[in-house]
């Protein structure tokens, strides 16, 4: 029994969207970012919506949908409703070459077949990444413009000064795993980082290998996804909501989806290409079978994102923001030559590797 | 930490002032987090309000209220409260009673919109009549529901008891 | 529409009320920041010409929340204008309440008594405390620091569980009277503040500790919105605003009330008058206010709370009750007010804002003839415009924060 590959991604695409990322940003999103504010602050947090509020993400979108949905009247009415379906369809697309786990074996009529835990394994999938990162940024320009409000215009013409600034290093930043791993494709990149890296128990991830690069990527990852202390888009004090101060409803509702959604697509490729993705070190001492293996990898996956999304969030809560001049500095004066350093360094030890430099 | 290095002058520390660790933004966002995750660990301070009420002390200034004593009003209509009100919201109209008090208020209206509780009526009383109360849950649906009569207003002076006694002991 | 009504709306169509750009737009544009924006702090309006993100021209645009406190006050019993005074700086009431009775006090001729002036000291303290909370707490959160804001509104809000004790309001407190307090500071309150103070310093560290070393903070108001020492006190700047620019001037010291001279305590200042400094003052004169408010707690004398003025102060209720002297008084003084001599007298304290002053003119009836408050947060925004100008948005509501003006006192 053969299943026809589109057939197999559609199922894949459902099972991402519905039993994957529209949880995730329900809960580990929405309800997680407010209930850990909340602790933070030192306040209770929602808890009104079934047991410990566990239900409110589920009130807030029929909230959302049931909402008057207000377009200005001077605003350009085609482009004001095409900039959320942007951000939005961005947002998705970048799980589309997102690695989840290896193989999932699976014995039908005795017959093993290995099924891909990654929607689209192509062959240029850093480069598709990069490509919707860079594309993003129209949803939220056009988005500002469109408004016809002045607040909003700021917040669109920061938004796209500081994501091309950033999308540079971003891309230099991964030029140095591209190097090393001598591939485009996300799951042999996470392949690659198999095995282990000084003294024999370090694993052979790339933020041992590469912490230089790690930092500006994940620097440039949360510039990015306009996340505190980056969030000059939408800075509240000063520009009210930014691009989408004049958005209601729906809409805006999808504004907010594609920021959590791009949050996590950052925590992903962090995972991804700096964190072994899904590897799960020390796993092969324990003698599982493949499919238990391949269960405890898509695992160890989500604990490495998830924890990366409490790392964004905690940060959101703790930090002020950058002046937009501050941010560009950072940018071009600070960002771009240590990725810069970055490539240099990785070329250096790809030349002569770290155990040829004492004999 | 001790209260004294607490509370010791503390200097303006600027940019060139900053230490090389703390220019290089990972270590403070670092502290920050630390910090700010610290507080999830720590009981939350606010209180879950309608199922949860803090206690209001005896000198809490709630709605006014006039004291009932024996099924009558204390009051003798004197009408200094309505003439110390900053906000004009007391409307008091006199008639003349049996009783030793030889004074009654017909007519004693309190516009709950208007009142701004500060306790002026309860001050200036000569008969301990009208008193503030630890009510404070005030909501209405119309104008009308908020002009509070005699009706609303009366209380009786054992419920009361713990203001009366705040106000003999301290006023 | 009868003739009065004609009137009104015709000088209400001849009055200029917009507002104007010396110069022609070029290739900037104007933005109208407020007073329905979440920076302003209250009801405060900026025009705005920008280019690009600098801003070129800044008119501030005040009166959003103007009330009439000024002209109410000639129509109210000195005595009724107490509570009107708690809306004026509502971040600090008990401050506005002490200045205010101050002033009439001095119009009259009378002096509290001891306790009353000790008291009177804890609670100006704990209001500039818990002003100075909100005050870092904004400005905190205008530069993006959202949960300082709230840890230090938690600081606050344990402030106001002990005003609510000891006045019986959280806010609104009217708790000064004419001659002495409303009533006395009862054993509990005084353990509740001693309480709160023990814990305080340490949670206050805390708070400061997450901003001071923190370089993003630092960098966002570090030589921001920069004024000079002439220039300051040209624009009448005063309190911690003028403070920053190294003008040693405190009216506690200066021109000691209430018992500030017997009180050991210093009066930070700082040189640079930008923003950094306009908030280490703030910082550090919370942390001499812990220091009065434990000097005063210890050196609190007993005795009563009232000045033994009966043809001024308030009778006490239960005299009130049993004699006939006292009733009268009550009524006498409810109904006609006190009729303080003809004259007129300024009496400024050091409020959490700066100098907050009442010039009460009296033509010796119960009612104020003319009341004019100097408030200064009102004098503090003058020089917004020439603080923001030059910056970037991002600065306006870093200056803003730092200035902290309260619209309520400001409009009055």
């Amino acid at each position: 029994m053969e299943i026809s590959p589109v057939i197999e991604a559609l199922i894949k695409i459902i099972v991402v969207i519905f039993f994957i990322l529209l949880p995730c940003v329900a809960y580990l999103g929405v309800q997680l970012e407010r209930k850990l504010s909340a602790w933070i602050q030192n306040r209770v947090g929602p808890n009104r919506v079934g047991p410990y509020g566990l239900l409110q993400p589920l009130a807030d979108i029929p909230k959302l949908f049931f909402k008057e949905d207000i377009v200005p009247a001077a605003a350009n009415k085609f482009v004001h409703s095409l900039g959320p379906l942007i951000s939005l369809t961005i947002a998705f697309s970048t799980f589309a070459v997102m690695p989840f786990g290896d193989t999932l074996p699976i014995v039908v009529n005795g017959v093993v077949h290995n099924i891909s835990l990654q929607i689209a394994n192509v062959n240029i999938g850093v480069l598709y990444v990069l490509a919707l990162s860079s594309l993003a940024v129209y949803g939220i320009t056009l988005s500002g413009w469109s408004s016809n409000n002045k607040y909003s215009l700021l917040g669109g013409i920061r938004s796209s000064a500081q994501m091309i600034s950033y999308e540079l290093s971003l891309g230099l930043s991964i030029i140095g795993i591209v190097m090393l791993s001598n591939t485009l494709q996300l799951n042999d990149i996470v392949k690659a980082q198999s095995g282990y890296y000084l003294f024999g128990f370090l694993p052979n991830w790339n933020i041992f290998v590469q912490p230089i690069g790690f930092i500006t990527f994940f620097v440039a990852m949360f510039a990015e996804t306009n996340r505190l202390p980056f969030d000059l888009p939408e800075a509240e004090p000063e520009l009210v909501a930014g691009y989408h101060t004049e958005y209601t409803g729906m809409k805006f509702g999808m504004f907010m989806l594609s920021e959590f959604l791009a949050m996590f697509a950052a925590a992903g490729m962090i995972t991804t290409l700096y964190l072994g993705g899904w590897q799960a070190p020390y796993i092969e001492y324990l003698n599982l079978s493949p499919f238990v293996v391949s269960l405890v990898q898509v695992g160890a996956f989500f604990t490495k994102f998830a924890l990366i999304v409490v790392f964004f969030m905690i940060v959101r809560w703790s930090m002020p923001r950058f002046r937009y001049d501050q941010l560009m500095n950072i940018g071009w004066k600070v960002m771009i030559p240590l990725s810069l350093l970055n490539i240099a360094l990785t070329g250096l030890f790809i030349l002569k590797p770290i155990h040829t430099w004492f004999n | 930490m001790n209260d004294d290095k607490l509370l010791a002058k503390s200097e303006v520390i600027r940019v060139k002032d900053l230490t090389f660790l703390q220019r290089a933004y990972v270590f403070e966002i670092l502290k920050g987090m630390f910090k700010a995750a610290r507080q999830i660990f720590q009981p939350s301070f606010t209180i879950e309000y309608p199922e949860v009420r803090s206690e209001r002390a005896a000198s809490f200034r709630g709605r006014p209220v006039l004291v009932e004593e024996n099924g009558v009003e204390r009051c003798v209509a004197c009408g200094l409260c309505a003439r110390v009100c900053p906000a004009l919201a007391i409307e008091v109209q006199a008639a003349p009673t049996e009783l030793a008090k030889e004074r009654y208020p017909e007519k004693f209206e309190i516009n709950m919109t208007r009142c701004i509780f500060c306790g002026f009526c309860e001050e200036v009383c000569p008969e301990e009549a009208i008193i503030m109360s630890n009510e404070y849950e005030l909501a209405f649906s119309s104008q009308q529901e908020s002009i509070f009569g005699k009706d609303k207003l009366l209380k009786s002076a054992e419920i009361m008891k713990p203001r009366l006694d705040f106000l003999r002991d301290h006023r | 529409m009868d003739i009065r009504q004609q009137k009104i709306l015709a000088a209400l169509e001849n009055k200029d009320t917009s507002v104007y750009f010396k110069d022609a737009l070029d290739n900037e544009m104007v933005l109208n920041m407020g007073p329905q924006h979440p920076a302003t702090h209250g009801v405060l309006r900026l025009l705005i010409k920008l280019d690009g993100e600098t801003v070129a021209a800044c008119v501030p645009e005040l009166g959003y929340l103007h009330r009439g406190y000024e002209k109410l006050a000639e129509n109210c019993s000195y005595h009724e204008f107490i509570p009107h005074t708690d809306r004026l700086d509502y971040l600090s009431p008990l401050m506005n309440n002490t200045a205010y009775v101050l002033a009439v006090e001095k119009l009259l001729g009378i002096e509290a008594p001891k306790r009353a002036q000790y008291i009177r000291t804890i609670i100006s303290e704990m209001a500039r405390v818990s002003s100075h909370l909100l005050g870092i707490g904004a400005l905190a959160m205008d530069v993006g620091a959202l949960t300082v804001f709230t840890w230090t509104f938690r600081e606050r809000e344990k402030m106001y569980d002990i005003f609510e004790l000891l006045t019986g309001a959280r806010f609104t407190t009217s708790f000064t009277r004419v001659g002495g307090l409303a009533h006395d500071m009862t054993p509990d309150v005084i353990s509740a503040v001693k309480a709160f103070f023990d814990q305080f310093p340490e949670k206050f560290n805390e708070c400061i500790t997450m901003l001071n070393t923190n370089r993003i903070f630092v960098e966002r108001l570090d030589g921001v919105g920069r004024i000079s020492k002439e220039k300051a006190i040209a624009m009448g700047m005063s309190g911690p605003n003028l403070r920053a620019v190294g003008v040693d001037c405190d009216l506690r010291k200066t021109q000691p009330y209430l018992i500030y001279n017997e009180i050991d305590f210093d009066i930070p200042v700082f040189n640079d008058g930008d923003c950094l400094s306009r908030y280490y003052v703030r910082l550090n004169e919370v942390k001499e206010s812990v220091k009065i408010i434990r000097q005063c707690l210890e050196k609190m004398p007993a005795g009563p709370v009232h000045a033994n003025e009966p043809k001024k102060v308030l009778p006490r209720k239960e005299q009130v009750y049993t004699k006939m002297e006292e009733l009268i008084h009550d009524f006498m003084l409810i109904n006609f007010g006190v009729n303080p001599p003809v004259g007129e007298v300024y009496h400024a304290v050091e409020a959490s804002k700066g100098e907050l002053g009442f010039y009460i003119q009296s033509r010796g009836e119960g009612h104020p003839w003319r009341l004019k408050i100097r408030s200064p947060s009102f004098m503090n925004l003058q020089s917004t415009s020439m603080l923001v100008e030059g910056g970037m948005i991002s600065d306006i509501v870093a200056v803003l924060g730092s200035l902290d003006p309260v619209m309520g006192e400001a409009d009055k």
